[in-house]
C-alpha cells in the first residue's frame, strides 16, 4: 500500500518533469535548427508586392516558370504566387491577357518567351516579370 | 492599429463569453468556471461573428457599416440579458471538483508550478514558431489565410475565393470560420497585417488548455485537470500546428468542446442549455473543416442511438433536440455555402466515383498499409500514447456515476471519427503514402484534446490515488 502510495508520487512528478523537458527540448530544437521547421515564405512574397499594385483589382491571369519538373516545389512556387498575387487568380495557362511569370532564375531570357507570344510589360526583378499575350 | 485590432478581438470573446454565461448560470465567483467561460468564448464568439460577418457579405456587402452595427446590436442584447440574468440565483452546484484538493501539499505544489512551466515553455515555443512563420505553413497561406485575402481584398467579388479556377489543393470548398474570423479583423483595422492570425491561432491553441484544465478541475479535480494540461501543452504536432496557423486546432477546439458540455449536461442534467451549446459547438465544428460535419453525425447516430435504448426515453429525447437545435443555425450557414458558393469537393465529385470506390474498398493492402500509418504516425507524433497506455495500471480506473453516459457517447464519436477518417483514405483519389503523410497527423491532433478530456474522465484522479 506504502510502496503503491509513493510510485504514484514518483509517477506525478515524473510526468511534471518529462513534459517540461520535452518543451525544453522542442524550444532548443526550433531555436538552433530552424531549416527543420516549415520555411519562411515571407521573402517570396516580398518579390511580388510591387507586380500586385500595377495587377487589376479582380480577374484571371496565366502563369509561366522556368521549373523544369511539375513536382512539389513548382506547386509550392505557383501557389505562393497566388498568395501574393490574390485576389487576382493564376491559372497555369498561357491563353490570358496578362501572364505572370515566376522565374528561379532572377534574370531571365525573356527572348525566349517573346517568341511565345508573350510580350514582356515590365521585369520586376527577382525573376517576377509582367507579360502581355499577344493573341 | 494596436486598438481597432483589440476591438475586432475584444467583441467576439465578449459576444461568446455573455452568451455561455447567460445559457451555464454558473457561479460566477468560481475562477475555474470563469476560465472555463472565457476559454469556451474563444470558439463560440469566433464562430458567431464569422457567420453574423458571413450574414453581412451576403446582405449588404462587405461594407464595415454592417459589421459594426451587426456586432454591436448582439453585443448590447447579450449585455441586457447579461445583466437581467445577473439578478437570478445561479447553481452552486458546478464547485464539486473544487472540493476535492490534494492533501499532499507539496506535491500540489510540485503539480501547478510545473503546469506554470510547462504552460510558459509552450508559450515560447509558440512565439519562436511565429518569429520564424509569420505567415504559418502551407496549410495556412495555400488555404485559410490565402482565403482571407480573397475575401478582404475581393470587396464586392470577395466570393472569388470559391472559384473553380483555383486549385483543388487549395480547397475552396472548405468552410469559412477561419478565413472569415480573420478576413474580419482585417475589415475593423482597415488593412491586412499577419498579427491576426496569429493571434487568431494563439487563442484557439491555449483556449484548448484552459477548457480541459477547467472543465477537468469542476468535473474531476485540480490535478486531474493539470495533468491533462501537462499532456496536451507538452504535444509538439499540437504547439506546432497551433503557431502554423491549421485549421485543425480550431476544429479541435469545437470536438473538445462540444464532448465536454455532453458531459456537463450528463451532471447537470435539468439544464438544456448545455446540449444547445454542445450542438452549437459541433454545428461550428462543421462550419470550420469538413471533418466536423463527419463529427456532427457521429455525434448524432451516437446520440439518437442512446436516446432509443434508453429507460428516460423523454429526458434523453430533449436533450436530443437542443443538440439539433444548437446545431441547426451553423448547418443552415454551411448549407447555404456548399450549395451556393463552394465548387465541390474534389474526393466526392470525381466522375468514376463508384467504379473507384468499390476497388479500393475491396483491396486489402491499402487496409494494411493505412492502419500501419495510424499506429505509426500515432507513435511519432504522440508519444505521450505510450505513457497513458501505462498510466492506468499505476493509477486505475475510476468512472464516476455521473459520467458513465457520456464516457460512451465520446468514446463511441472518437472511434466513429477514427473509423471514418480511415475510410476516406481507403477511398482517396489522391496517391495513399503522400495523402497519409501530408494529412493523418492533423487529423490526429484535432482529436487528441477529446482523447486527453476523455481519458482523463476515466481514470482515476491523483487525489483519490494518493489517499492513504
Amino acid at each position: 500500500m506504502k510502496n503503491s502510495y509513493y510510485l504514484r508520487r514518483i509517477a506525478i512528478i515524473a510526468i511534471v518533469i518529462c513534459t517540461l523537458l520535452v518543451n525544453i527540448y522542442t524550444l532548443f530544437d526550433i531555436i538552433a535548427f530552424p531549416w527543420k521547421l516549415a520555411p519562411d515564405v515571407t521573402m517570396h512574397i516580398k518579390r511580388f508586392e510591387a507586380l500586385r499594385q500595377e495587377l487589376p483589382s479582380r480577374g484571371i491571369a496565366g502563369y509561366i516558370s522556368d521549373d523544369t519538373a511539375d513536382d512539389y516545389a513548382s506547386e509550392i512556387r505557383i501557389y505562393l504566387a497566388q498568395y501574393s498575387l490574390a485576389p487576382v487568380i493564376l491559372v497555369r495557362s498561357l491563353d490570358q491577357q496578362l501572364v505572370v511569370g515566376n522565374f528561379r532564375n532572377s534574370s531571365p531570357d525573356l527572348e525566349i518567351y517573346n517568341r511565345m507570344g508573350l510580350i514582356p510589360q515590365k521585369n520586376y526583378g527577382s525573376g517576377v516579370v509582367l507579360f502581355k499575350r499577344e493573341f | 492599429m494596436f486598438v481597432k485590432l483589440c476591438l475586432s478581438m475584444l467583441l467576439p470573446l465578449s459576444i461568446g463569453f455573455l452568451l455561455l454565461d447567460i445559457c451555464l448560470s454558473m457561479e460566477r465567483k468560481i475562477p475555474e468556471v470563469f476560465l472555463l467561460k472565457c476559454s469556451l468564448a474563444v470558439g463560440l464568439g469566433f464562430g458567431i461573428t464569422s457567420c453574423s460577418y458571413f450574414l453581412c457579405l451576403l446582405t449588404v456587402g462587405p461594407t464595415i457599416t454592417g459589421l459594426i452595427l451587426s456586432e454591436a446590436g448582439m453585443f448590447v442584447l447579450l449585455m441586457i440579458l447579461f445583466i437581467y440574468t445577473g439578478k437570478a440565483p445561479t447553481s452552486n452546484e458546478y464547485d464539486i471538483g473544487n472540493e476535492k484538493t490534494l492533501h499532499d501539499l507539496k506535491l500540489s505544489r510540485i503539480l501547478s508550478i510545473g503546469f506554470g512551466f510547462v504552460l510558459l515553455s509552450a508559450f515560447a515555443n509558440f512565439v519562436a514558431l511565429e518569429l520564424h512563420t509569420p505567415h504559418g505553413a502551407w496549410d495556412s497561406w495555400a488555404i485559410w489565410n490565402l482565403r482571407a485575402r480573397f475575401i478582404f481584398r475581393g470587396g464586392e467579388y470577395w466570393t472569388d475565393a470559391f472559384s473553380n479556377l483555383l486549385s483543388t489543393y487549395q480547397h475552396p470548398d472548405y468552410p469559412l470560420l477561419v478565413p472569415l474570423t480573420v478576413a474580419r479583423s482585417w475589415s475593423y483595422i482597415g488593412k491586412e497585417t499577419q498579427v491576426v492570425p496569429i493571434t487568431v491561432a494563439f487563442f484557439f491553441t491555449f483556449a484548448i488548455a484552459g477548457i480541459i484544465y477547467s472543465a477537468l478541475t469542476i468535473l474531476r479535480s485540480k490535478s486531474q485537470g493539470i495533468l491533462a494540461g501537462l499532456f496536451l501543452m507538452s504535444t509538439t504536432i499540437f504547439i506546432f500546428l497551433g503557431a502554423y496557423q491549421y485549421g485543425d486546432v480550431p476544429l479541435g477546439f469545437f470536438f473538445l468542446s462540444s464532448i465536454v458540455f455532453i458531459f456537463f449536461q450528463e451532471r447537470f442534467p435539468k439544464n438544456y442549455n448545455l446540449s444547445l451549446l454542445a450542438g452549437a459547438m459541433a454545428g461550428l465544428s462543421g462550419w470550420t473543416k469538413n471533418e466536423g460535419l463527419l463529427f456532427l453525425l457521429c455525434l448524432f447516430l451516437v446520440c439518437s442511438s442512446l436516446t432509443v435504448f434508453s429507460s428516460d426515453r423523454k429526458e434523453h429525447m430533449k436533450q436530443l433536440a437542443y443538440l439539433a437545435l444548437g446545431s441547426v443555425p451553423f448547418l443552415l450557414m454551411l448549407i447555404y455555402f456548399k450549395i451556393n458558393l463552394a465548387p465541390p469537393n474534389e474526393i466526392v465529385s470525381k466522375e468514376t466515383i463508384m467504379r473507384e470506390v468499390i476497388g479500393k474498398l475491396g483491396d486489402y493492402s491499402r487496409y494494411v498499409k493505412i492502419l500501419k500509418a495510424f499506429i505509426i504516425y500515432a507513435l511519432l507524433n504522440f508519444p505521450h500514447f505510450l505513457l497513458l497506455i501505462v498510466y492506468p495500471l499505476i493509477f486505475r480506473i475510476k468512472i464516476d456515476d455521473t459520467s458513465k453516459k457520456s464516457i460512451i457517447i465520446s468514446s463511441v464519436v472518437l472511434v466513429l471519427m477514427f473509423t471514418g477518417f480511415f475510410l476516406v483514405y481507403q477511398i482517396t483519389p489522391h496517391d495513399l503514402d503522400w495523402h497519409l503523410e501530408k494529412s493523418l497527423p492533423r487529423l490526429l491532433a484535432q482529436l487528441w484534446p477529446s482523447i486527453l478530456f476523455t481519458y482523463f474522465m476515466i481514470v482515476r484522479t491523483p487525489e483519490e490515488a494518493l489517499m492513504k
